[in-house]
């Protein structure tokens, strides 16, 4: 047996286990079926809560990430890695310790108190969501926004800058529009972690019901108490989200079908 | 009256591993000067240095009067072609064009007869509506060239511009581009190390080697009279020599104790010299026209031992009567020279050389 064989069959054998996986979720729905759990009032709230905080945390970011992606891609400052390292590090560490970290320093009484002049509690409440949200995929969305950035040819903000455009300008014209499918991309992943975050959320929100009850929160409350068919329903609409985001990324980068680099025969082995 | 445009006085710059060490050059207004060298000999970051993109360490540059060492690189009002053209590729040819001349101060009137004036001597009329990714290298080039011309630049900086042309198309564009230039009367700094295209476009030229400007003359003292060593064997003077004066004779060298080349009024003042000969300055003597015997100085009697033929000039290696080199000169011959009918390996000729194109430095 060839190695492309071998490779095809070590693959699919995994898409196949995953797919399985998946697919339990819809064949373990209980006797009322999905449809009838859509409309139940928790699944509902769950839904919505995570929705809007979700497009509450990707704007805010997807605002954030953007300039330190330039930041990275652009400029060399001492001690860049070390800063790198410290924004990486929730990507590295189990998102329950990240909710813990962010429950100590906003749980903090001085930090509390300065919040509360402002009218902002965090800690166990829906603005908690956001901010844990917030945390667990910023990492992400700066990582992938600093590749976009990257593989643009600095030498187009040169040229930009040599016509009479300020640097700032020249973001505007020239390096955000050449960077717009990425960062529609990374918006989309974003999104997903967002609304899939679970452990921060736990900590920093408290996960109380139908008050910090995202859906990855409904799922665990339900699958707690015994109640399997709200769980896998919550389970199912993760699922659709986060299929429905990476469907979206397949389009942004034009890989329905086939993409320019599948069709190009020098990267790929032909016999 | 001093015409100098593009002044660059003393300036370094730290890169790293890598310096621009002392550079100064002045280009006159209306000027196309070639910046000659090899890769990484520092070209492409003295053109960046001239646009802002370098912060330098020592020294100025100066745009006529004005010093604009200390502006940004969106003030210094400086065109730049780069090598990859890096055309905006999520715009238009026509928006590409259109960005530089947004910065100018012309009315909307005056900006759209600009536009048209400059696709019109660009001949780029077609491709207005077409994207940059398709398009061939010589319309981008014309398409880069344009959108730098756009916002009415008084200098316009070119880093390889042919670098990623066919070789077929590269000829008719270096005309074209000359045109151009002339058209707007831009001062111009083209930097290349292809020495075909710095003769053929360049009206001054200077060369640049690990990060020094060595020499700066016009076209033909430039390529006639190389002014080290370094700079003949980058100006393809194949033929270098370590040679001793004769003692017996001071007017002349004896190279590895092989021939003996005269050398008047040449010769530096020292023991040990090094003499730098062109291939194309060595002529294969015609037997039959005997005008050729006074006008070379210096005639050898030999054989080819090898030959090269290619699409428009002939190599020729020749070993000098009595020498024990494997060959002693390489001789670059026209392609449609007739002599060139009967040059067959081990074919005895007689060449000759004038003193003026032998070159010695210490």
């Amino acid at each position: 047996m060839n190695l492309k064989k071998c490779l095809s069959i070590f693959t699919i054998l995994f898409a196949v286990i995953i797919a399985l996986a998946i697919l339990s979720l819809f064949t373990q729905s209980g006797s009322k079926g999905i449809t009838d759990y859509l409309f139940n009032e928790e699944i509902q709230y769950s839904l919505m809560l995570s929705l809007l905080t979700g497009c509450i945390s990707t704007t805010l970011v997807i605002i954030t990430a953007i300039p330190i992606a330039y930041f990275f891609a652009r400029y060399l400052i001492p001690g860049q890695k070390i800063i790198k390292t410290i924004l990486f590090l929730p990507m590295a560490f189990p998102e329950i310790v990240l909710g813990l970290c962010l429950l100590l320093l906003f749980g903090h009484p001085l930090v509390k108190e300065w919040l509360s002049v402002f009218g902002i509690e965090i800690t166990f409440s829906k603005t908690g969501i956001v901010v844990a949200q917030f945390f667990t995929a910023l990492p992400y969305a700066i990582s992938t926004i600093t590749t976009v950035f990257s593989e643009i040819d600095l030498q187009q903000e040169l040229v930009s800058r040599s016509l009479g455009y300020s640097q700032l300008n020249t973001i505007r014209h020239i390096t955000l529009p050449l960077a717009k499918k990425g960062i529609a991309a990374a918006t989309t992943i974003v999104f997903a972690r967002c609304v899939g975050a679970f452990g921060s959320v736990l900590i920093l929100a408290g996960g109380s019901r139908m008050n910090a009850e995202t859906l990855p929160i409904s799922l665990y409350l339900n699958l707690s108490y015994g109640n399997m068919d709200m769980a896998i329903t919550s389970g199912l609409m993760l699922v659709i989200i986060a299929f429905a985001g990476l469907f979206i990324i397949e389009i942004i980068e034009g890989n329905i079908g086939h993409s320019i680099t599948d069709k190009n025969p020098d990267t790929r082995w032909n016999v | 009256m001093n015409n100098e445009y593009l002044i660059l006085k003393n300036i370094s710059l730290k890169l790293n591993e890598f310096m621009l060490d002392d550079i100064n050059l002045s280009i006159n207004k209306g000027q196309y000067h070639i910046l000659l060298g090899p890769s990484g000999s520092g070209k492409s970051s003295l053109l960046k240095s001239i646009l802002g993109f370098y912060k330098i360490n020592n020294g100025s540059i100066w745009c006529g009067d004005k010093n604009i060492t200390k502006k940004s690189p969106e003030k210094r009002r400086i065109g730049y072609v780069p090598q990859n053209f890096a055309l905006f590729s999520h715009m238009t040819v026509e928006e590409n064009i259109k960005y530089g001349i947004k910065m100018t101060n012309l009315s909307a009137h005056e900006s759209d007869k600009y536009f048209k004036r400059l696709i019109g001597i660009l001949g780029i009329e077609h491709l207005l509506s077409r994207k940059t990714h398709n398009l061939s290298g010589g319309e981008k080039q014309k398409v880069a060239l344009g959108r730098a011309l756009g916002m009415k630049p008084e200098i316009i900086l070119l880093d390889e511009p042919f670098s990623a042309i066919d070789e077929n198309c590269k000829r008719i564009l270096w005309y074209e581009l000359k045109q151009i230039m002339e058209e707007f009367n831009i001062t111009t700094l083209h930097i290349t190390h292809n020495l075909e295209e710095a003769e053929t476009l360049g009206d001054n030229l200077s060369l640049m080697i690990n990060g020094k400007i060595i020499q700066t003359n016009d076209k033909i003292n430039f390529f006639r009279y190389p002014i080290n060593e370094q700079a003949a064997r980058y100006l393809n003077y194949r033929n270098i020599f370590k040679g001793k004066i004769n003692s017996a004779n001071p007017n002349s060298i004896i190279i590895n104790n092989n021939f003996i080349l005269q050398v008047n009024g040449s010769i530096p003042n020292s023991n040990e010299v090094t003499v730098c000969i062109s291939p194309l300055n060595i002529r294969i003597i015609d037997d039959n026209n005997h005008s050729d015997d006074t006008t070379y100085s210096n005639q050898f009697y030999g054989l080819i031992v090898n030959s090269l033929q290619l699409l428009e000039y002939n190599l020729l290696w020749f070993r000098i009567k009595g020498s024990n080199q494997q060959y002693d000169l390489e001789i670059k011959c026209p392609g449609y020279s007739d002599q060139l009918a009967n040059m067959y390996i081990g074919k005895k000729v007689r060449i000759g050389l004038r003193e003026p194109d032998i070159l010695c430095y210490t």
